[in-house]
């Protein structure tokens, strides 16, 4: 079966499809193509009265005649000539004037010989008009128009009656080049031209022969070729047309009974491009539904304007869960493993206890403390105890507390830290013990916040020590912690009883003697200073000590070591600022040693040992830090 | 002569003092708008800088510790000193995950370190950052501020210790923990036994005025410049003075 | 308020601080002013004492309450702090009690540090020279062993009386003199910064 050939995109398509597949164009419609013209109708010439209107029709022919002679190979053409020749009748190739008679044929009603079928003419207006121009049917001996109806009506023609004629289109067209082919009997034309007419794109209207009509392809239109019976002047441009050759009887399949149009080129040219060609479907819509009422009844793919296809309906529910391929988690996975190890805070590696700093330290410590612990527990006493004339102010300080009168208010500022006790206490607790033996009114302050109980602390030891004295020592009065630093010191300077209104025991001891006669600092008799921070001896000194040295009150100081060269040089200063001065171990063993209280526990033959070894190992140590690295230095540069 | 002398000496206080504020004040208007001041290079400020920027990278906090010295006394300068440079360091590290931490051994000086680090924060509008317990009373005894703030040391992760402020000899307790815990160590104190100690145990020690250019040296303001320029001219008119009165009493002319 | 605050708490601290430096030099003028503030500073000062216990509670109290590491030691100090509290409140600052809890805990815990640092300082001085190796610091060492050496007589060998005689003038002259002009630059330091804050150039107090 042999597909029908699409006219608007050429493609081939089954023929029991109403519609393209590929463009659905109407198949079975006229479409672009006028149906082909049966051969009874068919005028051999058409009239030659120019009605108004037919002018118009008849334009287009004399092009569609030369788009045909184009599209049919010179191969071809020759072809038939040489069969033309040698059969009996040969088409004769018209000459100029036969040509201007041809034309006139087709402008009258061609004779027809009444052996050679009519070709119908599908165009009753041009019949109408032959049969008003009084030209008779024309006769056609080769060329036939038929209507598609006709096609499928008319009997298979006649082998040896069939021609060439011109197609229908020519007819449509309004050329006025037809060709007329002579009543006599048309060459037969072989089967294979007939083939290869019928598988051109442009296909004749009607059947050109009086051959198989094909019922369901389009008909192609063949123009009749007969002789201008009657030679009717005709148009000029008409004349100067080329002869015709009488166009190849199309080779129709049996099955088309339209013919395809055929197109001009600058129709040609604007076929779209097969990328947006529409002959090529987007999508396939052979699977898609076929509208079946409504306006597009017949299409595919399409929405149905039939109300009941557009129904509201609930939109279709869409899963939200993202679909992720195994691939993607694996990878999401391991995009989170990634993050989890920058979160996680990487545990610092812990550090190693032994090391050989920590090694050296120990090493120091035992080596330091042991011997001093030793010394202590067996009560060593080979150093030689220092000796008050050799330490400066042990000899002033002694002197200043002997000129105290007896029970003479001495004001006593423990200002040094519980840490410093073991080398403040042996001087503190002699000073303390000859003022008891005195029996001087002790007035106790601090600008400590840990003075005062160190204050109670060592006056409870002192009256224990001292001898001939039952109970504890009373004759004083602790004011408790001074607080404001240098301005605290200002006021108690200035005014004593305002800052320190009442003792630890919130009594108010300024009422009785011989508190009740101090007014300022400068009304005690001595002041004693006991710091080991030589900040604060000199926050004393140069708050206190004006004052002090307007009234003539001693300022006494028993500090540590560490403070003793910066208060050195109070001391020695003219006029001196600070009268008396204790510093240290060393001054606290002088000042023992001066008033008979020479302590003998090993603490000196510690203190020696200590300063010994402290000296070895800085020696050694340093020696061998500087060798170390020197040894590091020249290693590094081999 | 003696008359002269006596009347310098009853209002000399109040001459050094109007000549310091003069100083201050003149340089401090002037130097608006000119260059920054050319310091001579102080290694601990260079490497108190980059260690800062690298305890703020590290994700570490600084030690800002204070010392125990009180404002009503000759040690509040310093305790001032340690104020300005907190403030520099809570705003360098304001943006650090960890904010510094302070301590100190004086009850005022620790309200004024809350409220320094207060401050601080609110003018860089973080004041979400603050936590009153940054700022912690440590002690109120010099050792046992030093035994309370090893701890801060060795707990709080600390890559830079800045011990800025009046301290004793316990300031070896301090540095040895920062050693132990392999942080660096920038030392200051206004204590001549305490600077001794500074320069055996610290990486980076502040001796003597070193410790109030702290403030010219972190850009904390043209005030700060200033008073070291004015600190600068007075140092030299100090030691003419000293030298005028050696050879005077050299030559019997002081008594 | 947030802008009237600082500026109100500049002009009280400059205002006190002219009237009491101004006390010093004129007390005749403003030494009743003077004698005031100074009361009133004092009183601050010891209410901060409070504040800075407090502020020692609280801190150690978060301690405890975030689970960190350490928190034992909190644990012990709230409870020492609590129980030293009650039992010098009960028996007084100069009862047997109080006295016993300081001369049993205080004393040994201090004098034991101490004891620590002069340890560390002896290790410090042995690896200074290693670890800062310059011409200071081999001078600072030589001043360092020549004063131990004079401060007490070896053991073994007794005191050695050039060496006194050295380490004395050492600390008197050279050592003091470089210390003398530490102070001073100190002190220098400390006028300037007490009068930055005078001129409201520097506000430690937040403002």
């Amino acid at each position: 079966m042999t597909d029908v050939i699409c006219p608007l995109c050429g493609k081939p398509n089954p023929p029991d499809l109403d519609e393209c597949m590929y463009c659905q164009a109407p198949l079975k419609t006229g479409g672009f193509i006028a149906p082909p013209e049966s051969e009874s109708e068919l005028s051999s010439s058409p009239s030659t009265s120019n009605k108004p209107g037919e002018a118009e029709q008849k334009a287009p022919e004399p092009s569609a005649s030369s788009d045909l002679e184009q599209s049919i190979p010179d191969w071809l053409k020759q072809t038939e000539a040489d069969f033309l020749d040698l059969s009996e009748v040969k088409p004769e190739e018209p000459s100029p004037a036969e040509l201007s008679g041809q034309f006139d044929s087709l402008l009258s009603p061609p004779s027809t010989p009444p052996s050679s079928k009519e070709n119908a003419i599908d165009d009753d207006w041009l019949a109408s008009l032959l049969d008003e121009a009084g030209v008779g049917k024309p006769e056609p001996p080769s060329l036939q128009e038929q209507a598609p109806e006709e096609a499928l009506k008319e009997p298979e023609p006649e082998p040896g009656s069939e021609m060439y004629e011109e197609g229908a289109n020519l007819a449509v067209e309004g050329s006025t080049e037809e060709e007329q082919l002579s009543p006599t009997q048309p060459a037969e034309k072989p089967d294979w031209l007939k083939n290869l007419e019928a598988s051109s794109t442009i296909k004749l209207e009607g059947d050109l022969f009086s051959g198989e009509p094909e019922p369901i392809e389009p008909a192609v239109n063949e123009i009749p070729e007969e002789k201008a019976q009657d030679q009717t002047p005709l148009p000029d441009w008409i004349a100067k047309t080329g002869s015709i050759e009488p166009p190849p009887s199309p080779q129709e399949p049996a099955e088309s009974p339209i013919a395809p149009a055929e197109l001009p080129n600058w129709l040609e040219a604007l076929r779209p491009t097969e990328t947006v060609s529409p002959s090529a479907p987007v999508e396939d819509l052979s699977g898609a539904d076929i509208v079946t009422a409504g306006p597009l009844v017949g299409l595919r793919g399409v929405i149905s304007a039939h109300p009941s296809a557009i129904r509201p309906q609930k939109p279709p529910t869409y899963s939200i869960k993202l679909r992720v391929t195994d691939e993607q988690q694996a990878r999401v996975e391991m995009m989170k493993e990634l993050l989890a190890n920058e979160e996680k805070p990487t545990p610092l590696a812990s550090r190693p206890i032994i090391t050989s700093r920590n090694i050296f330290r120990l090493i120091v410590a035992v080596v330091l403390l042991l011997p001093m612990v030793w010394m202590i527990i067996s009560g060593s006493q080979q150093a030689s105890t220092p000796q008050p004339g050799n330490i400066p102010g042990v000899v002033d300080f002694t002197q200043q507390i002997q000129k105290l009168p007896s029970g003479a208010p001495v004001l006593m500022a423990f200002d040094y830290e519980a840490g410093f006790s073991g080398e403040l206490n042996i001087a503190v607790t002699n000073v303390l013990i000859q003022l008891m033996n005195k029996s001087a009114y002790l007035t106790l302050v601090a600008t400590t916040p840990t003075g005062p109980a160190l204050a109670e602390s060592l006056i409870k030891n002192a009256s224990s020590s001292l001898v001939g004295t039952s109970g504890a020592y009373s004759n004083y009065a602790d004011l408790g912690y001074v607080p404001g630093g240098t301005m605290g010191l200002l006021g108690l300077a200035k005014s004593p009883r305002s800052i320190l209104p009442y003792s630890l025991e919130s009594d108010n001891v300024w009422e009785g003697a011989p508190l009740n006669a101090i007014a300022s600092i400068k009304d005690f008799s001595a002041v004693i200073v006991l710091t080991n921070d030589p900040d604060t001896a000199r926050i004393w000194i140069e708050q206190a000590g004006p004052l002090l040295q307007e009234a003539g009150t001693p300022l006494l100081m028993v500090t540590s070591s560490q403070a003793e060269p910066l208060i050195r040089p109070y001391f020695e200063a003219k006029p001196a600022q600070v009268q008396g001065l204790i510093a240290g171990l060393a001054g606290g063993l002088a000042y023992g040693r001066t008033v008979g209280n020479l302590q003998q526990n090993g603490i000196w033959d510690a203190f020696s040992v200590g300063v010994t070894v402290s000296f070895l190992i800085i020696l050694i140590g340093s020696i061998a830090g500087v060798v170390s690295k020197m040894l590091a230095a020249s290693k590094k540069e081999n | 002569m003696d008359q002269v002398l006596s009347s310098i000496t009853n209002y000399l206080g109040v001459l050094f003092i109007l000549l310091c504020l003069g100083l201050i004040l003149f340089y401090l208007l002037s130097d608006r708008g000119r260059a920054k001041l050319n310091l001579r290079s102080i290694q601990a400020f260079i490497h108190f800088r980059r260690e800062v920027d690298l305890a703020v990278e590290a994700g570490k906090r600084l030690h800002i510790s204070l010392g125990r010295g009180s404002i009503n006394d000759l040690q509040g300068g310093s305790a001032f000193i340690g104020l300005t440079i907190l403030d520099r360091c809570a705003r360098a590290a304001s943006n650090s995950d960890k904010p510094p931490v302070t301590t100190s051994g004086e009850g005022v000086i620790t309200v004024l370190s809350q409220d320094t680090l207060r401050s601080t924060y609110r003018s860089l509008a973080a004041e979400e950052r603050y936590d009153p317990t940054n700022a912690r009373m440590t002690g109120l005894t010099p050792l046992a501020y030093a035994a309370g703030t090893m701890p801060a040391i060795h707990d709080e992760q600390i890559s830079t210790n800045i011990f800025v402020g009046h301290f004793g000899t316990e300031i070896a307790l301090l540095t040895e923990a920062g050693e132990r815990n392999q942080s660096l160590t920038v030392a200051g104190s206004d204590s001549i036994p305490a600077q001794a100690v500074i320069y055996a145990t610290s990486d980076e020690p502040l001796l003597g005025e070193e410790l109030y250019a702290a403030g010219a040296y972190l850009g904390a303001g043209g005030a700060h410049s200033a008073s070291l320029r004015m600190q600068d001219i007075l140092r030299w008119v100090l030691v003419v003075a000293i030298m005028v009165g050696s050879i005077l009493k050299l030559l019997g002319i002081l008594s | 308020m947030k802008k009237i605050l600082p500026i109100t708490n500049a002009i009280i601290a400059v205002i006190s601080g002219i009237f009491v430096l101004l006390g010093y030099f004129f007390p005749g003028v403003f030494g009743g002013i003077q004698s005031t503030l100074i009361g009133w500073a004092i009183i601050l000062a010891a209410f901060a004492l409070l504040l800075g216990i407090f502020n020692l509670a609280m801190v150690h109290w978060k301690k405890i309450a975030s689970s960190k590491s350490g928190n034992i030691n909190s644990m012990v100090l709230l409870i020492s702090l609590v129980v030293t509290i009650l039992i010098v409140s009960i028996n007084g600052p100069a009862g047997s009690w109080s006295l016993w809890v300081f001369n049993s805990f205080q004393v040994p815990v201090e004098v034991s540090l101490l004891a620590v640092l002069a340890v560390i300082l002896v290790y410090a001085g042995a690896r200074l020279l290693a670890h800062r190796p310059k011409w200071n610091t081999i001078l600072f060492l030589v001043t360092v062993l020549v004063v131990l050496l004079g401060s007490a007589p070896l053991f073994f060998i007794g005191e050695i009386t050039p060496l006194s005689i050295v380490r004395g003038w050492l600390t008197q002259v050279p050592a003091i003199a470089g210390a003398r002009g530490l102070l001073i630059g100190v002190a220098l330091g400390t006028v300037a910064t007490g009068l930055r804050i005078l001129i409201g150039a520097d506000r430690p107090y937040g403002g």
